[in-house]
């Protein structure tokens, strides 16, 4: 196991959540949804706290890059924050179409975002972080 | 060396958005192409509908395409956005507009050797992005997809090249042993990237269990083997259809893919049938293949495996991926240029889910119009109008979803 395979993995989870999250909205078990919807953002907090306090600032410190592919990770993250927020509202007004419509747009940028780590960062901090297992053994507390 | 993905640096949105209208309004001259051919196998009548479609509509929607994966996947910058969206744009266009023009004006030297200049252009161009994708730090089975599939673009340009220097430049080379390996390399280049594509698109899209590891690690390679053995295989005997060994693979990832399209998690999802649609065409494409054996070159045979290549699998995943990246692109568009925590319309209200739905069934018409081509081509005139009838629902979708974006920008605070 590696941090690709790993944090690959934890992304893998989020998806499954993100699709029972869909499952209960399109059979209108509102309450279920309520409860898939808390846990799926919850896990993509974490992760995004992950990725930003402890991976990108440990391949920043490696690569000695501040800007550039983090930065964009960065800001990705926060419009995904922003989508998740758009979701609860959604779901709070018991907004079914709504919910879709948003879940839809939030696919879209978590998966492309998922593409750009998964392909790229992800494999770049395997190679470019001196002390990868340790991080890899911090990171773990998030099991998919 | 390695270079740095560079994510900051993706096309604007103008570059690919380019391709995909230009992809859009080659379906007019191409149902007006369909008007005029007797089918017939080879002949100047039918080539000239099949590099209509493939250069002029898949040709600049894929080239669309892959000028964003290749940003978004491998993290290859585009350095020169206005050479992309202007000087490659335009040299695509006319390129296949000079080759069509030959065509339809009986192979006409002047036309066949302006299209030589402009493809040999392009042909360097397309070395360039082929070199910056294989300095590309990614790794991935995806990656490695999308530069064999680049690889063999290059190889089918170049072979179309040396076509074009024996017809319109009277160089003395063996044109009937150039077109077959011409075919196979286009064939290879399209089902290559799909094959890239799908690795990708299928899990993260639909939600689907991932391609199986040896199919990720080995399929393009084994496609690649495939084309080489038909090829060789072409050399040694001509008379004998080798070139089906490079179809082997192909009912392979018909297959596994229909297996996983049953297993997506998102059975709401509006791009689904899309792909069952096309995943389905390719199945009727491998079945129809072992029939080569019996019929040989034979004109139905022909313009059937052609259709369901280009005109069902291709065109079909090239519509969906068009309702799929067009209302996003605008999206991430607009949500870069608003102030941060403002709230832009959704996916949805650039292009709505109906809209993608009725494209599909367009295109799920198309099919047995295209069936009455196949048995009769003197009847190509319902295909032509469907066509027609494609490119209207095209327009009117996309014209929405562009007024859609001007007002949200319009509406922005400053």
């Amino acid at each position: 196991m590696n941090l690709t395979t790993h944090l690959s993995a934890v992304h893998r989870h989020c998806d499954d959540c993100f699709a029972a999250l869909e499952q209960a909205v399109r059979q209108q078990d509102w309450a279920g949804a309520d409860a898939l919807c808390a846990s799926f953002c919850e896990d993509m907090a974490q992760h995004f706290a992950d990725e930003e306090n402890r991976l990108f600032l440990a391949l920043e410190a490696a690569t000695g890059m501040r800007g550039g592919p983090t930065a964009v990770m960065r800001y990705e993250h926060e419009q995904m924050r922003e989508l998740m927020e758009d979701l609860n509202r959604d779901l709070l007004q018991r907004d079914a179409r709504g919910v879709a419509a948003t879940c839809d747009t939030l696919l879209v940028l978590m998966q492309q975002h998922n593409m750009k780590e998964e392909n790229i960062l992800y494999p770049m901090c395997d190679s470019r972080i001196p002390d990868a297992a340790a991080l890899l053994q911090e990171l773990r507390h998030v099991t998919p | 060396m390695q270079a740095m993905p560079s994510f900051d640096r993706a096309p604007p949105l103008s570059l690919p958005v380019r391709y995909f209208l230009a992809a859009a309004f080659w379906l007019l001259p191409l149902a007006a192409s369909l008007l005029r051919t007797d089918g017939d196998y080879p002949s100047l009548s039918l080539l000239l509908p099949l590099h209509l479609l493939a250069l002029g509509v898949l040709g600049n929607a894929m080239l669309g395409a892959l000028l964003q994966m290749v940003a978004v996947v491998s993290g290859v910058p585009c350095l020169r956005p206005t050479w992309w969206r202007l000087g490659v744009w335009s040299l695509w266009q006319l390129a296949t507009a000079s080759l069509c023009w030959g065509f339809y004006q009986g192979l006409a030297p002047p036309w066949l050797q302006l299209a030589s200049v402009l493809f040999a252009l392009l042909a360097a161009a397309m070395a360039g992005l082929l070199y910056g994708l294989w300095r590309s730090p990614a790794a991935d089975g995806s990656s490695r997809g999308l530069r064999l599939a680049l690889g063999l673009l290059l190889v089918t340009l170049l072979l179309g090249l040396s076509m074009l220097a024996v017809l319109g430049w009277g160089r003395p080379w063996p044109l009937l042993s150039l077109l077959p390996l011409h075919r196979l390399a286009a064939q290879g280049w399209v089902l290559l990237l799909v094959m890239a594509v799908a690795q990708v698109i299928a899990p993260m899209f639909l939600l689907t269990p991932a391609y199986p590891a040896w199919w990720q690690r080995h399929g393009a390679t084994l496609w690649l083997l495939a084309l080489l053995a038909g090829a060789a295989g072409l050399q040694w005997q001509p008379q004998w259809p080798w070139w089906w060994l490079a179809w082997l693979p192909l009912a392979l990832f018909a297959v596994l893919s229909l297996r996983l399209l049953r297993a997506s998690r998102r059975p709401q999802e509006w791009l689904l049938p899309y792909w069952w649609l096309a995943f389905a065409l390719l199945a009727v494409l491998a079945a129809l293949l072992p029939l080569l054996m019996w019929q040989g070159a034979a004109p139905w045979l022909a313009r059937a495996l052609a259709w369901c290549l280009l005109g069902g699998f291709a065109l079909t995943l090239v519509v969906g991926m068009l309702y799929r990246i067009v209302p996003f692109l605008l999206w991430l568009h607009l949500k870069n240029a608003a102030p941060p925590r403002h709230r832009v319309p959704a996916l949805h209200a650039f292009v709505p889910e109906t809209a993608a739905r009725h494209s599909w069934r367009a295109l799920l018409l198309l099919q047995p119009l295209a069936a009455l081509w196949v048995w009769q081509p003197q009847l190509g005139w319902p295909l032509a109008l469907a066509l027609l009838g494609l490119l209207a629902l095209l327009l009117r979708h996309f014209v929405a979803a562009a007024r859609q974006y001007h007002t949200a920008r319009r509406a922005l605070p400053t």
